[in-house]
């Protein structure tokens, strides 16, 4: 029995996921009890959680010919793992009320999970795809899950006509490595490409870029970011904590691994090729987002700048001095501002009575009145904007100089211009969203439903989320605990 | 001692804001009180600064220097440094807040923990800007300034119409103060960058960063450009003053209009902490320029002072001239306009704060701004009519008072430096007894129009403005207190030569 742990300890984190997604199908066979099935879930990714906390040390020395393990694998999942706990939770209480059907949510969301964690520690061209296709799947039944408005099944469809592009694109990419190298896998690719003549050196780096391009697509940078906007529109803020964070972060994880074996990033084709796509999404996500009506379509446009500095941030490692604790923050703060502001959302969409958000911006939409009716979630959703747009006091002023001085440092100064039109853009927009709290609507729809006590209890844990991100200034005063405290958990 | 002038207030605000819960009248009581403590740590400050041997025994708690590491691998510190200019600006700040807070106690507000925690938040970041050395937090307390002003206005700004309307004035402020703010931050960066390229050490300090310039790159002068740009729209200079008329216009009842004129004294402060003493050839390259945009923005107040109706757009008119009389006397270079400089900031801020406290006065008599509508109001008051002539009088610079010394100081200095245009450029101070004469024949003679209530000033009120008349005498007949020990300009024009 020890024996075989010891040999397939990389495997149990899928293992227990995958169990608890099946005592999970039990469960809706024989009764359907939403509270047994949220218990199922959190036990589930708990214990993952504290396997991947505990045994990291010998982890590390386990690679496989599937999956490898390193620092930022390990961090990302952790983070994943953390945001569908907390998005289980949230489900609890948004289908408290709702009757039909409503357990296979949490299945659909662990499967998502498992495909996100297999992405992000993937090193085999096969786990990678079948992980992509166990996040398309799901992802298209949980868009439709909630049929709440008439759009969804257009959006849905969309999704997954353009996901399943590009993943036949990414097989394209892949075929060509192959067809050259003999190898499945993309582990030391360098070693290979180094010794390669230099007309096959091409071809490898043409598949590259097509499988860059495809993934460009999945995480939404601005020439592909054109049916992400629905998504935002359509689906419910719920199911928007994972999409907006998770599906993301699983794509970086492999873009690490990518950057990393394969060495591309010291050419400086795919350097400026990266740059430039980061760069245009950067610009033109708050560009775009200055135009739009309505809150959730301009979320999705304000996500993409966003993921724009995530990748520079990505693309500063090892070219910068301190690109790699900066690069954790940056996390960090996106994957706390999105649950913060999301878990606010279905809050509010629950509280209220009212529900069509389309209307008028500034008037109405689904923060307005919210200071007078939910003080608590306002002063939180005051930091997390506060931090999305990088003002002092939060983690985002802090990135937002790092990324800066990192773009002056090497001199380019067409990304500096961009950061800093898109920063005026963004503040402006987020400054327009912070004013509309106040909005008071004399409604009987706009006021307050109930106060439960799952609702009260949700409340303070996203204000205690949002406090993290003014905390972290307060920690670099005890700059000496800090720096132990993160040695051991992240840089190990 | 000096971090305590950033804390009480912050930590007042929340107390503030948290007292609300409990009656509504603990918020302002809780807000006068952190007020008055300020006030009363800032007299100790000055004695100390005056009187080196009074608190010889205490030195440790009166350092002028504070510095705690922040971020060890950037070098950013926490540094605070006080030196007698800095104290001088915070002791007007602290006055200002006084003032609002005052003026603006017997009124009710809808939510008056927060209307008191922004104006303390504003009071602790504008006072944060003027202690702070390391350019890193001079930019945070900057940023962090522009936020309580929308709020102030939005929530509490006196616009009968609707808050659609009063919005749009506030996103004209609010993209002028990001504008500049961010260039701000490009400059510094690229400031600290270029001391790290040549040095290989990473500092936000100022005082080290100075020394690196050279004064022959073209990296330098965009660095320079940068600094003298933002800090141009922060003072309301010509072409982007748009922002400040309606933003004073629409602000709330109260008085904390006058904190809200006082960040354009922010970016006087930064011209003279920041740009002037790193701008060796170029301050000489532009100086023509800046003192014809001064003249400009002189004329063009002015001008506008005496054509507009509204009592509130003719008083900021007034506050544009001023400015480009400061902007004027610090592209001069003279030890004289130096000197007439810092007499002529004080004073001029405390008189014209005042007449803005005054006016509010007046609003509640007639209940609007426009001048076409009042009328008649020297036979019905005793207090409030007095003083607002004596302030429009000093505001325009009545001999005995701090103005005229200052004013007079900075024309001596440009006639030794432009003859002829200086002999021209004093006709500006007609068109200002003009439009202010105007302005008060209008508000105080003819015939009596109808209004709604009958008061006056209240007796703390009259304390504090007979307070200010009393500053702005004792400036006026004994100048030479304020430059006791203290050259003005051995601490900015070290690199000018």
């Amino acid at each position: 029995m020890l024996y075989i742990f010891k040999k397939y300890m990389e495997l149990f984190p899928f293992i227990i996921i995958m169990f608890s997604i099946s005592f999970g199908m039990f469960l809706i066979i024989f009764k359907r009890n939403n509270l047994a099935m949220l218990l199922n879930s959190v036990l589930g990714i708990l214990s993952t959680i504290f396997y991947l906390l505990f045994f990291k040390d010998k982890l590390l020395f386990k690679n496989n010919f599937f999956f490898h393990f390193d620092k930022f694998s390990v961090f990302f999942s952790l983070l994943i793992l953390f945001t569908i706990l907390i998005t289980s939770i949230f489900v609890y209480f948004y289908l408290d009320e709702k009757k039909l059907y409503i357990e296979e949510y949490y299945i659909l969301l662990l499967l998502f999970l498992l495909g996100s964690i297999s992405l992000s520690f993937s090193k085999h061209i096969s786990v990678f795809f079948i992980s992509i296709e166990i996040i398309t799947l799901s992802t298209v039944a949980l868009i439709y899950f909630f049929n709440n408005h008439k759009n969804t099944v257009e959006a849905s469809l969309k999704y997954m006509i353009f996901s399943s592009f590009s993943s036949a694109f990414i097989l394209f990419g892949f075929g060509i490595i192959y067809f050259i190298t003999g190898k499945l896998e993309y582990e030391n690719l360098y070693l290979i490409i180094n010794q390669l003549e230099i007309y096959k050196k091409i071809s490898i780096f043409i598949g590259i870029s097509i499988i860059l391009l495809s993934v460009f697509f999945k995480m939404s940078l601005f020439p592909f970011h054109f049916i992400f906007p629905d998504i935002y529109q359509v689906s419910t803020p719920l199911y928007l904590i994972c999409f907006s964070t998770v599906n993301k972060l699983s794509f970086f994880s492999f873009l690490i691994y990518l950057f990393s074996s394969t060495s591309i990033l010291n050419t400086n084709f795919f350097y400026n090729l990266v740059q430039i796509f980061s760069l245009l999404s950067i610009f033109f996500g708050n560009l775009l987002a200055l135009f739009q009506k309505n809150v959730n379509r301009l979320l999705g446009y304000t996500s993409i700048s966003q993921i724009g500095c995530l990748m520079i941030t990505v693309l500063s490692l090892n070219r910068f001095t301190f690109s790699l604790e900066n690069m954790f923050f940056y996390f960090l703060n996106y994957v706390i501002c999105n649950i913060c502001l999301f878990g606010a959302m279905t809050i509010l969409k629950k509280g209220y009575i009212y529900r069509e958000i389309d209307n008028k911006f500034f008037k109405k939409n689904i923060f307005s009145n919210m200071f007078y009716t939910y003080p608590l979630l306002s002063i939180s959703l005051f930091i997390v904007f506060f931090s999305l747009s990088g003002m002092p006091l939060t983690i985002g002023f802090i990135n937002k100089i790092y990324i800066l001085s990192y773009s002056i440092y090497n001199n380019f100064w067409i990304l500096t211009l961009s950061i800093i039109i898109s920063s005026i853009f963004g503040t402006y927009i987020y400054f327009k969203i912070i004013i509309s709290f106040y909005n008071e609507i004399s409604d009987v729809k706009m006021n307050r439903v109930r106060f439960s006590f799952i609702e009260n209890i949700l409340e303070f844990f996203i204000f205690i989320f949002s406090i993290t991100l003014i905390l972290y200034n307060f920690f670099l005063f005890y700059r000496l605990f800090f720096e132990k405290f993160f040695n051991k958990i992240l840089f190990y | 001692m000096i971090p305590f002038l950033i804390v009480i207030p912050f930590f007042g605000g929340i107390i503030s804001w948290f007292s609300q819960k409990y009656s509504d009248k603990l918020p302002r009581c809780v807000a006068l009180i952190s007020i008055i403590l300020m006030f009363l740590i800032n007299l100790i400050m000055f004695l100390n600064n005056f009187f080196e041997k009074l608190f010889f025994s205490y030195k440790i708690f009166f350092n002028n220097n504070f510095s705690i590491v922040c971020i060890k691998n950037l070098g950013i510190n926490f540094s605070l440094y006080c030196d007698r200019f800095s104290l001088y600006m915070i002791f007007i700040t602290i006055l200002l807040g006084l003032l609002s807070i005052t003026f603006s106690y017997n009124k009710s507000y809808k939510n008056p923990g927060m209307f008191y925690l922004n104006i303390l938040f504003l009071i602790s970041s504008i006072i944060g800007s003027f202690l702070s050395t390391d350019l890193f937090f001079f930019f945070l307390f900057l940023e962090i300034m522009i936020f309580p002003v929308c709020f102030l206005n939005f929530f509490w700004g006196n616009n009968k119409n609707s808050k659609k309307n009063n919005f749009d004035y506030i996103k004209n402020f609010f993209l002028h103060s990001q504008v500049s703010s961010i260039i701000l931050l490009f400059s510094i960066l690229l400031l600290v960058n270029y001391y790290h390229s040549i040095n290989g050490i990473w500092t936000f300090n100022f005082d080290i960063l100075k020394t690196v310039f050279v004064h022959k790159n073209f990296l330098e002068n965009l660095i320079l450009y940068g600094f003298l740009f933002s800090f141009i729209i922060k003072l309301p200079s010509v072409p982007f003053h748009t922002w400040f008329p309606n933003m004073i216009m629409y602000s709330p009842k109260g008085n904390c209009v006058d904190l809200i004129g006082f960040l354009s004294k922010v970016g006087v402060y930064g011209l003279l902490r920041f740009f002037i003493p790193i701008s060796g050839n170029i301050l000489y390259k532009i100086q023509v320029f800046m003192i014809f945009l001064g003249i400009i923005n002189v004329f063009y107040g002015a001008f506008m002072a005496s054509i507009k109706n509204n009592l509130k757009h003719i008083l900021s008119y007034i506050n544009i001239s001023h400015i480009g009389i400061i902007m004027l006397s610090i592209f001069n270079l003279n030890n004289l306009s130096y000197e007439g400089l810092l007499l002529y900031i004080i004073s001029s801020t405390i008189s014209s704060s005042a007449i803005f406290a005054l006016s509010n006065k007046i609003y509640e008599k007639f209940n609007t701004y426009d001048l076409r509508k009042m009328g008649g109001l020297w036979k019905e008051l005793n207090f409030v009519p007095n003083f607002f002539l004596f302030f429009t009088l000093s505001n325009f610079g009545l001999p005995g008072t701090g103005n005229f010394i200052g004013e007079i100081l900075i024309f001596i200095g440009f006639f030794l430096l432009y003859p002829k245009i200086s002999a021209f450029f004093t006709i500006s101070i007609i068109f200002f007894v003009f439009c202010s004469l105007k302005m008060f024949h209008r508000i105080f003679y003819g015939n009596l129009k109808n209004y709604s209530k009958n008061f006056d000033l209240n007796f703390i009120e009259t304390l504090l403005i007979l307070f200010f008349m009393f500053l702005l005498i004792l400036i006026g007949l004994f100048p030479n207190f304020i430059f006791y020990k203290f050259n003005f300009l051995d601490i900015f024009l070290v690199n000018c030569s």
